[in-house]
């Protein structure tokens, strides 16, 4: 039976191929927007590697009270802060880190890199991909060695093609390369994510201030630390001399950039882009079935029941939405380029090997639910209208 | 003429929802590209007066002018000898920090951002001074403080008359003003800090300009590197042009974005009431064949279906107008009246060309409808 169905789908769609452009051209564009938003939803809020565990990490990046003697004086969170959070029994690791970046003139630009002076735990809690080499470790950072592991782009706009390992990037310090690792996405910068350069902190001189990426053992237990955070920093010597109100800047992704917020933008935003060509499916297939309303008859007239029907115009429905999905993933790959060049506008650069960074199973199964519910969607009404019709009203041609 | 055809589209409603929902659709899609294309002012920018060739700027922002370091640094900067001119000031072309000021000059006032510059930035930036004189050395330690204004500050506060000599309050402190200049029309500003007031501030944070005699090569980068490193190692040289490249590419990729997601919408509306339309008419032959009968020319029939199509038009613009309104009364899009109106009107027009589009062949191909035919098929 679904042979049959699947054959007659052709057929009609042979048959009017204008109508079957129009419907094509509608959904394989509508399922390219999807698929890219959806793509780059979870690339901020999903667990992707190297940010494996990107649902249960806290992102400490300094606090401050409200009371302000003069304008540099924040609280400073330093190790001894940070050994307070380790004891938690709900915290899994903590990695400290501080912020900056690198900067040099090549070919007539200058190109910065953010970089990160980070412990070894880093590497615990991240996973990354290493091509070459290998990440620092706890030793290395006691040794104060100037080691760094650099990312495919810098590795490539530095040395092109020839071997990183050994050689030597920046003037100050000069760090010697141990690791290449795989080029990470990071659309909105969080944390060590946003470095595509990472360094051996112990050379770090400056400030004692640090930030820290605190890994919790479960998604539950987030706001147990938070509590937690709040009562170590009111017993810092620092908050007792100072008082105040305490602002622990210390959130989840979900909280950095807000979920909620963004889910109802972006279910408003698809429902826009989809409600057209869905409109537009939906109008051509009213037309479509009445030019048919003599076959429609004729099986009615053999005893077709109206279910049998519906589930042959909405078959043939999803049948064109699923070609008109495959060509929209196609397209998705080949728009993927360009929207990287969107997203590093700043600094090509740095997106060196990241291209069709959109080829990634999760996308591809989203894309797919959504073709789906597109089909079924633009089908079900005039497929319903259409089963309603009588036999004999429908073999002399009567309209909807 | 009118009412009939309004009960035919009646008769018809169930069919021509699609239509309107898809119109208004429509009108919301070109609304809104026509609010952001207002409110960004892309449509309204003006060349900028300052020339950035072989502009370096080295960013430090949170340092005082008065701060010896600068003076130790310009002293080292000048034995570097691809190095033109060196100022010191705290406005980066296409990159400011904004520093708002009021400026009252008698009862008239106006919202300004300062500038802290030394002598050179006249020259660094190659503005043209319209009367009066820059700021000079010998001016920084008078007890009168003095102050250069812009042309667009100069109408504001002295519309009508000569504005060198006269005193200005620049936040309450009195700047005798001893030249206006032309407005700088940085394209990366917005409306609201678009005029500009130069003074000198040893207080005031001010970061380093360079000109160079050509164009930026490692070279010359690596020896401004490493003077500025003998004082700071930061990571802040940069050709004003990266700035300008930068702030043209954030012009440029949401309107890019935004247009192709406004094509692709506009191509399938087109296409969808294009061949709604073509499969109306083909279902209407034999109506359209009996009023050929009865007498009508193809014109009529051609003018009748362009007419159906205006009225389906007017009617899907109601709801459109009373959404439109809706937005504009509660300003939920936080934008200007000006900006709802351009929106709405824009989106009006667009609809009834889009209408027009898109009815032209099916119309075309129902005056061509010959009435015997027409008549026989059925």
């Amino acid at each position: 039976m679904l042979k049959n169905y699947i054959k007659i789908a052709f057929k009609v769609m042979m048959r009017q191929k204008f109508f079957t452009a129009v419907s094509l051209f509608g959904i394989s564009f509508t399922i390219m927007i999807f698929s890219i938003l959806l793509g780059l939803f979870d690339f901020v809020y999903g667990n992707n590697a190297p940010a494996v565990h990107h649902d249960r990490m806290i992102y400490f990046e300094g606090m401050s009270t409200s009371k302000k003697p003069d304008y540099f004086s924040y609280l400073i969170a330093d190790s001894s802060f940070y050994n307070e959070i380790r004891k938690l029994k709900q915290v899994q690791n903590v990695s400290l880190y501080r912020e900056s970046t690198l900067s040099s003139f090549r070919k007539d630009r200058v190109v910065t890199f953010n970089t990160a002076y980070t412990d070894a735990e880093h590497w615990k809690i991240y996973d990354f991909t290493f091509l070459e080499g290998r990440p620092y470790n706890q030793k290395d950072v006691q040794e104060k060695q100037a080691y760094t592991v650099i990312s495919e782009s810098v590795k490539h706009y530095y040395f092109g093609d020839k071997p990183a390992l050994g050689q030597y990037i920046g003037e100050h310090p000069k760090l010697k390369v141990i690791g290449v690792v795989k080029d990470g996405i990071s659309i909105f910068k969080a944390g060590t994510e946003a470095a595509s350069i990472w360094i051996a902190s112990g050379i770090y001189v400056g400030y004692t201030d640090m930030q820290a990426t605190i890994l919790v053992r479960s998604k539950r237990e987030i706001p147990v630390v938070k509590s937690a955070l709040e009562g170590i920093a009111k017993r810092t010597a620092i908050y007792k001399s100072i008082g105040g109100k305490l602002t622990i800047n210390a959130d989840t992704i979900f909280e950095k950039l807000d979920f909620d917020e963004a889910s109802i933008f972006l279910g408003g935003f698809l429902f826009f882009i989809m409600a057209i060509p869905a409109l537009n499916m939906m109008g051509l297939n009213v037309g479509r079935i009445s030019e048919r309303s003599s076959e429609i008859g004729i099986r009615k007239a053999f005893g077709a029941s109206s279910s049998a029907l519906v589930g042959q115009f909405i078959t043939e429905n999803i049948i064109i939405t699923f070609i008109g999905g495959i060509l929209g993933i196609l397209l998705t790959f080949a728009a993927s380029d360009m929207l990287l060049e969107v997203i590093y506008y700043e600094n090509p650069e740095t997106a060196f090997a990241k291209g069709n960074f959109m080829l990634n199973w999760k996308t591809i199964g989203y894309s797919m639910t959504c073709i789906l519910f597109f089909g079924f969607l633009s089908g079900i009404i005039p497929a319903w209208r259409m089963s309603r019709l009588h036999a004999i009203k429908a073999l002399k041609g009567g309209s909807l | 003429m009118i009412r009939h055809l309004f009960k035919l589209t009646w008769n018809k409603k169930k069919k021509h929802i699609f239509l309107i929902v898809e119109l208004f659709f429509f009108f919301l899609a070109t609304g809104f590209i026509a609010l952001f294309l207002y409110e960004t002012g892309v449509l309204k920018q003006k060349r900028p007066t300052f020339n950035i060739e072989n502009l370096i700027s080295i960013d430090y922002r949170f340092m005082y002018t008065g701060d010896t370091t600068f003076s130790y640094l310009t002293e080292e900067l000048k034995q570097i000898k691809e190095i033109n001119q060196i100022s010191i000031a705290s406005y980066i072309p296409y990159s400011p920090v904004t520093n708002p000021r009021s400026v009252t000059y008698k009862k008239k006032k106006t919202d300004v951002a300062a500038v802290n510059v030394d002598d050179k930035y006249l020259k660094i930036l190659g503005l043209k001074l319209k009367s009066g004189r820059w700021i000079e050395k010998k001016d920084y330690h008078l007890s009168t403080k003095v102050a250069v204004i812009d042309a667009g500050t100069k109408q504001k506060l002295f519309p009508d008359h000569e504005a060198i000599g006269r005193i200005i309050n620049i936040s309450g402190i009195p700047h005798q003003v001893i030249g206006v200049v032309e407005n700088l029309n940085d394209p990366s500003v917005g409306s609201n800090y678009n005029q500009n007031v130069f003074t000198h501030d040893p207080q005031g944070a001010a970061s380093v300009l360079l000109k160079l005699k050509t164009p930026m090569n490692e070279d010359i980068y690596k020896k401004v590197k490493q003077t500025t490193d003998r004082f700071m190692h930061r990571d802040n040289i940069m050709p004003v042009s990266q700035y300008k490249e930068k702030h043209e590419k954030e012009q440029f990729i949401p309107l890019l974005i935004l247009s192709l997601l406004s094509g692709f919408l506009v191509i399938n509306i087109i296409l969808g009431l294009f061949s709604i339309l073509y499969q109306n008419i083909n279902t209407r032959r034999s109506e359209i064949g009996l009023r050929r009968a009865a007498g009508a020319t193809s014109a009529d029939i051609y003018r009748q279906i362009m007419m159906e199509m205006f009225l389906i038009a007017t009617l899907a613009l109601i709801p459109c107008l009373i959404v439109g309104y809706q937005f504009m009364a509660f300003n939920v899009l936080n934008a200007t009246t000006g900006g709802y109106i351009c929106a709405m009107v824009s989106g009006s027009v667009t609809i009834y060309l889009l209408v027009i589009i898109c009815a032209l062949y099916p119309a075309r191909m129902a005056s061509k409808i010959h009435p015997a035919e027409a008549l026989h098929d059925d």
